[in-house]
């Protein structure tokens, strides 16, 4: 009983409890990617929007939810956990790649174990976004709610580890943070709600000055290893082609340009971000271009669809319209979109591989 | 002087004090036209089984985002559910709250081969008679009906003449041309719409084909009964419309705006 030592004054349980989380942290994943020598990333932390939300949206009074069929129908199964997917989302994937879970729960999930908390867990939440707007219209989960479910999450973790190993794991994990494609679609082109008062340059600026606000709360929380992931080609998802791409559905040349013009944004100011901040790796992380390369070299990368999504027609269908009463796709492998709004699981896998070839060495 | 002062500034605030009333949950039940022509063909949308997307499939779903909108917004409102082909039937009899009860109904929910003359004066019964038990439990109905027939006017009698709940239609049609009748079927729902009526009542309508189009307009649905401007108003002004940020043209039922989300 040596190693509780240095654990004066704590109860038989709470020795016990220690002892299992010790023998939970020694049997992670293996790891897919090699890390550079005496690298450790004990956990992996998600924020922002659907791209990464396992299911946060479940139990909150809002329409963007996804926790019914067809979602999941390749998921352990076919169980609709709440992932805007047919499968895995990029934040298990990224979990699995880095050998330390299979799967990121949600924050919000029932029952969340201790041993889950140690490893990460995922405060993203579908329709969300960087404008304070975002969320709001959609009644969803802000990025500053997902601040302070993190900083409880926090506290949870002292109590669990100890503030010291607490601000070990805090420092060590990966922070991946995705949102953007939400402020672009939703709010500045569909609902409009802000064309009175912003262009697009000057929305792409509201939007990188809150990105940045994000990423230094993140870091002023203990955060150092922080990943950003840029908007996605937005005019070429299914639903933006069907909406803005006229007669023939081409993807929207305007959404396209509000991301690439918010993304040369958000590059510039996570650098300077990254320089003024010692002790930090933090990230921009371009998923805007290989996306769009399998999106426009859908054959080349093996799939057969890519302007439509394997749910219902696959033009307009997502969320709660995405639902058993529509046709879906017998093989969402083929597809490079699963809805009309998130890309299949399939192309999630190509897109992490990608991004760890070239992002691994500035991350870790 | 001061008391004055004073006494005119509490009669003015009187004056602009809005009265308290109370919004009653609903019962909503919806009537869908089971006409072959439910089965006419939606444009630009197929399933993945190449079979094309029909205008009762876009009245499922389009039930389907009601439902859950409503629900978002206040889980005590209630729904069931009946059909029309001659006359018109029970499909989901008990009114609920269950969004699986919905999926179930929509389902179970199937065209009719064969072409008949409608009449609504079965509706109007059930409804009266559904409102009554609602009133008594501090709710108000709704009756919301999709009708889907170009070229025959519903007949119908009036079997009370109390208006005792609220009509929507939403109308999903042909172009006119020989054999169709759009407008006069129109005037006729217009006509029962109001007639019926205890609040404002709506009528939307699309002849384009274009299931986003129906999709936005049921969304107007929401709006409850006790709290709605009349129809008239719902449209944006033309003045407004002008101001429109260049290239951005304003919603019409071509670019209308459906959440992606």
């Amino acid at each position: 009983m040596a190693m509780f030592v240095k654990l004066p004054g704590v109860s038989p349980t709470t020795l016990i409890l220690h002892f299992i989380l010790l023998l939970v942290l020694t049997s992670r994943t293996k790891a897919v990617v090699k890390l550079p020598p005496n690298v450790e990333v004990p956990a992996v932390m998600a924020f922002g929007d659907p791209i990464v939300d396992p299911g946060n949206n479940n139990k909150i009074k809002t329409l963007v939810k996804c926790n019914f069929p067809p979602y999941g129908k390749d998921f352990e199964g076919g169980n609709p956990t709440g992932r805007f997917c047919n499968g895995k989302i990029p934040s298990d994937l990224l979990a699995e790649e880095l050998g330390i879970k299979e799967l990121l729960p949600a924050y919000k999930q029932p029952n969340l174990k201790p041993s889950d908390l140690l490893t990460g867990v995922s405060f993203a939440s579908g329709a969300s976004g960087y404008d304070p707007l975002t969320p709001k219209i959609a009644s969803v989960i802000s990025m500053s709610d997902q601040l302070d479910m993190f900083k409880e999450y926090i506290g949870k973790l002292k109590n669990i580890v100890g503030e010291n190993r607490t601000n070990y794991i805090i420092a060590n994990s990966l922070m991946l943070v995705v949102a953007g494609s939400d402020d672009i679609a939703n709010t500045y082109f569909i609902a409009r709600v802000r064309q009175l008062h912003y262009d697009v340059p000057a929305y792409t600026d509201l939007m990188v000055n809150s990105a940045s606000q994000f990423v230094k709360e993140l870091y002023i929380l203990g955060a150092r290893r922080i990943g950003v992931i840029s908007a996605p080609p937005i005019g070429c998802v299914p639903s933006q082609r069907t909406l803005a791409g006229g007669i023939h559905r081409e993807c929207s040349g305007k959404y396209n340009d509000a991301a690439k013009l918010f993304n040369s944004k958000l590059s510039k100011e996570l650098d300077s971000l990254h320089h003024n901040s010692p002790n930090s790796r933090i990230v921009y992380i371009d998923i805007y271009n290989p996306l769009l390369d399998i999106i426009v070299n859908y054959q080349k990368y093996g799939f057969k669809v890519a302007d439509k999504g394997c749910c219902g027609t696959g033009l307009l269908e997502v969320s709660i319209l995405c639902n058993p009463l529509g046709d879906s796709c017998s093989d969402a492998s083929q597809y490079v979109f699963w809805d009309s709004y998130h890309p299949t699981e399939v192309v999630y896998r190509k897109l992490i591989d990608q991004v760890l070839q070239k992002y691994l060495n500035r991350l870790f | 002087m001061e008391e004055g002062d004073r006494r005119s500034r509490e009669e003015g605030s009187s004056r602009y004090t809005l009265q308290p009333s109370r919004i009653c949950n609903e019962d909503i039940l919806f009537c869908i036209d089971i006409d072959p022509q439910s089965l006419v063909e939606m444009k630009t949308a197929t399933g993945h089984n190449g079979r094309p997307l029909t205008r009762l499939d876009s009245i499922k779903q389009s039930i389907l985002l009601f439902v859950h909108s409503k629900l978002a917004i206040n889980p005590d409102h209630r729904f069931a559910f009946a059909t029309l082909s001659n006359t018109v039937s029970w499909l989901k009899k008990d009114f609920s709250s269950d969004v699986e009860s919905t999926m179930a109904a929509m389902r179970g929910l199937s065209a009719t081969n064969i072409s008949t003359q409608p009449d609504l004066t079965n509706l109007f019964r059930l409804a009266a008679h559904e409102a009554k038990k609602s009133r008594a439990q501090g709710r108000i109905l709704r009756v919301i009906l999709f009708y889907c027939r170009s070229n025959v006017r519903p007949q119908h009698q009036w079997p009370v003449n109390q208006k005792l709940y609220t009509l929507d239609v939403m109308y999903l049609h042909d172009k006119p041309g020989p054999e169709n009748c759009p407008q006069e079927v129109y005037d006729t729902l217009v006509e029962a719409l109001e007639h019926v009526s205890e609040y404002e009542g709506y009528i939307l309508e699309s002849g384009q084909g274009l299931a986003r189009v129906v999709f936005r307009h049921v969304l107007i649905l929401l709006s409850h009964p006790q709290q709605r401007c009349i129809q008239e108003n719902i449209d944006i002004p033309k003045s407004l419309a002008k101001k429109a940020p260049q290239g951005e043209p304003m919603a019409t039922e071509e670019n209308a705006p459906v959440s992606t989300q």
